[in-house]
């Protein structure tokens, strides 16, 4: 019965997928273990991972986000921004927070507010976001403060600082999903209009998930400036599928209600993965992405597909079980 | 949903009966507006300029017009790295001669096909949402871009090409021809063939066209393939348009084709919606464009500004029922 539990559980083909690639990687390219590379990948992968946890908020509340790639980027280039203004971190790390709190309240006010299609809605704010990042800096430059990026490119007692910083993303997340905020999303998800007949405040709670989901764009765009230490308007554009797809594999579902956070990060590591790995065999960077979008399409194939089985199953046991007791099925 | 917006704009006059005349009306109003900021903005050249752009444009939305009116979430996301794809393609296989463009032409319609019809496959048999398979394959289809970019420096066109993207016949710029070509064939395939009148009922209700046996993963699975062919026969255009190709070339038209689609009256929902709207929405969005670019704005921030335009159109046009 536990072993079930686990095997249908909505992150379990993340987890195994996810599991495959670290294998493979570490197959591959042995020295990954060491501290360097795992501060490298993590680094590397920390902006990601937090993005997607957003993406998974807007997906709970059966919303979507496709303007995450450029609401990172138009925070990193803010942030540069401010460096080269002289604000000192302690001032842009708040306020870089503030900037994701608003876009994510812009994007909430749009669907929960006015109730635009959420998937137009953020597309067309992607357009807005980017078009600023692009106007703040047309091409990538600037300089983030040196320790501040020596401190992400480092490690505490072996474990990389990034990694670090992550347990305290996720102990944020924990507190999210343990909240009375996240049923109520989750309810709302499902089912909206039984959400509204029980009395949720429907709109307000998409207002919510989008104003949350912007806190960790904004954090994820703090993360991808301090790790690169420079501001690149185009460099998270790629975010917008990634999340969607690690949070799809991840075992979050499309039309909301169901997933966890957890899956979806397990499903980034394995979105991750999958161009390190490309990289560690020696493929040309050129045939990267074409690797990297095969293998994600795939992916989400196979989560589609092995959970709609596993569906039929479920509701093949139920049936039988009905019938053992003699209902009609 | 174009007729809501005339009875919004208009009351319930009897001029509210005329089709698109809410469209027709922001026309208007941006020539008024635009010979306002800029004496020369009437005259025949920007007037030629701004019908070839939107011409271009409406090419570029005609397969997603088709999608979005198949409804069942049907949206696609990959026209602008297709539109990039085949001017790599026609720029790397053609080069700078005649001889060699019917040859690309042939390859890179296949192509487009096929990739349309890959979507249409993902969509259709796997359960995936087509925003999403369509995200996902545009991300493939820029990796290819970027694969054969690296194998073939792009050139310039030929005198074909080019002559199609920036010359003019008997007056008339040939894109404005083709614009109106294109127009013509649409508009009687949507409204006169079997096909059209399949994938209305196909975008209002899939369950009740199934069971009036309409064959509906057909007509699907034609829509998407339509949709990659226009997008690649539009990229052809956008490379003679543009004289280069380069990675980034077609990205904008994904969403200027959504945008000119919705402006049209589109439904998102599906099941409604006409081309000679799109076309409509295509000079609307053109007009704009043209208007920022002589106020002065830069790339960045008309990228911005088509942004809020598409959102101030989906709050007139779209708002989800409660």
């Amino acid at each position: 019965m536990m072993l079930r539990q686990i095997w249908s559980h909505s992150s379990f083909p993340a987890g195994v997928l996810a599991a495959l690639a670290l294998i493979f990687a570490l197959s591959v390219n042995p020295g990954l273990l060491t501290t360097g590379s795992m501060i490298g990948w993590s680094t590397s992968q920390l902006g990601l991972w937090t993005a997607v946890l957003g993406q998974t908020l807007a997906l709970m509340g059966r919303g979507i986000d496709l303007s995450i790639g450029s609401a990172v980027s138009l925070v990193n280039v803010s942030a540069i921004a401010l460096f080269e203004a002289g604000w000192p971190l302690t001032a842009v790390v708040p306020a870089t927070l503030v900037l994701g709190l608003a876009i994510g309240a812009l994007n909430g006010a749009l669907v929960g507010g006015l109730r635009l299609n959420p998937l137009l809605a953020t597309f067309a704010t992607s357009f807005v976001l980017l078009g600023l990042a692009l106007q703040i800096r047309p091409a990538p430059g600037g300089m983030a403060p040196m320790p501040a990026v020596m401190f992400l490119n480092g490690a505490s007692w072996g474990i990389p600082n990034a990694m670090l910083l992550f347990v305290l993303v996720l102990l944020l997340w924990a507190l999210i999903a343990a909240s009375l905020f996240w049923i109520r999303l989750r309810a709302v998800g499902t089912d909206p209009v039984r959400a509204w007949n029980s009395g949720l405040p429907v709109q307000w709670l998409k207002f919510g998930s989008y104003t949350l989901a912007g806190l960790f764009t904004g954090l994820s765009g703090l993360f991808v400036t301090l790790c690169v230490g420079a501001g690149d308007p185009l460099f998270a554009q790629p975010y917008t599928l990634l999340t969607i797809a690690g949070a799809v594999i991840g075992g979050v579902a499309l039309n909301g209600g169901s997933g966890s956070g957890y899956g979806a990060v397990l499903g980034a590591v394995f979105v991750g993965l999958t161009s390190d790995i490309a990289l560690g065999i020696g493929i040309s960077p050129f045939f990267q992405q074409l690797i990297v979008g095969c293998v994600l399409l795939v992916g989400l194939a196979i989560v589609v597909l092995s959970g709609r089985w596993l569906q039929q199953k479920s509701n093949a046991a139920l049936i039988t079980a009905s019938a053992h007791r003699g209902e009609r099925a | 949903m174009s007729a809501r917006l005339a009875n919004i704009s208009l009351g319930r006059t009897s001029l509210g009966r005329i089709p698109h005349v809410g469209s027709l009306g922001i026309i208007l109003a941006l020539l008024i507006l635009g010979q306002l900021v800029n004496p020369s903005f009437l005259s025949p050249m920007n007037l030629w300029a701004v019908l070839s752009v939107s011409a271009l444009l409406a090419v570029a939305s005609a397969g997603q017009t088709l999608v979005i009116i198949s409804g069942n979430q049907g949206i696609d996301l990959s026209v602008g790295s297709v539109m990039t794809l085949t001017a790599l393609i026609v720029s790397g296989m053609a080069g700078s001669s005649d001889a060699a463009v019917p040859m690309a032409l042939a390859v890179v319609l296949g192509l487009g096909t096929l990739i349309g019809l890959a979507n249409g496959i993902g969509a259709r048999f796997l359960g995936l949402y087509p925003l999403v398979v369509t995200l996902g394959g545009s991300f493939v289809v820029e990796g290819l871009g970027l694969v054969y970019a690296r194998s073939r420096p792009p050139q310039m066109p030929g005198p074909m090409i080019e002559n199609i993207g920036i010359g003019r016949f008997l007056g008339i710029p040939w894109l404005v021809l083709i614009g109106a070509v294109v127009t013509v064939a649409m508009t009687l395939l949507l409204r006169k063939s079997r096909y059209g009148r399949q994938l209305y009922l196909v975008g209002s209700n899939i369950r009740a066209a199934s069971a009036a046996g309409i064959p509906v993963t057909r007509v699907l699975l034609t829509t998407w393939a339509a949709s990659g062919f226009l997008a690649a026969f539009a990229g052809v255009l956008l490379y003679g348009y543009v004289a280069s190709a380069n990675l980034s070339v077609g990205a904008p038209y994904t969403m200027m084709s959504i945008a000119a689609a919705v402006i049209g009256g589109t439904a998102l929902s599906g099941g409604a919606g006409s081309f000679v709207g799109t076309v409509l929405g295509a000079v609307i969005f053109s007009l704009i464009t043209n208007l920022l670019i002589m106020l002065g704005l830069g790339p960045a921030l008309r990228y911005a500004i088509s942004g809020l335009v598409l959102i101030l159109v989906l709050f007139a046009t779209s708002r989800d029922a409660r």
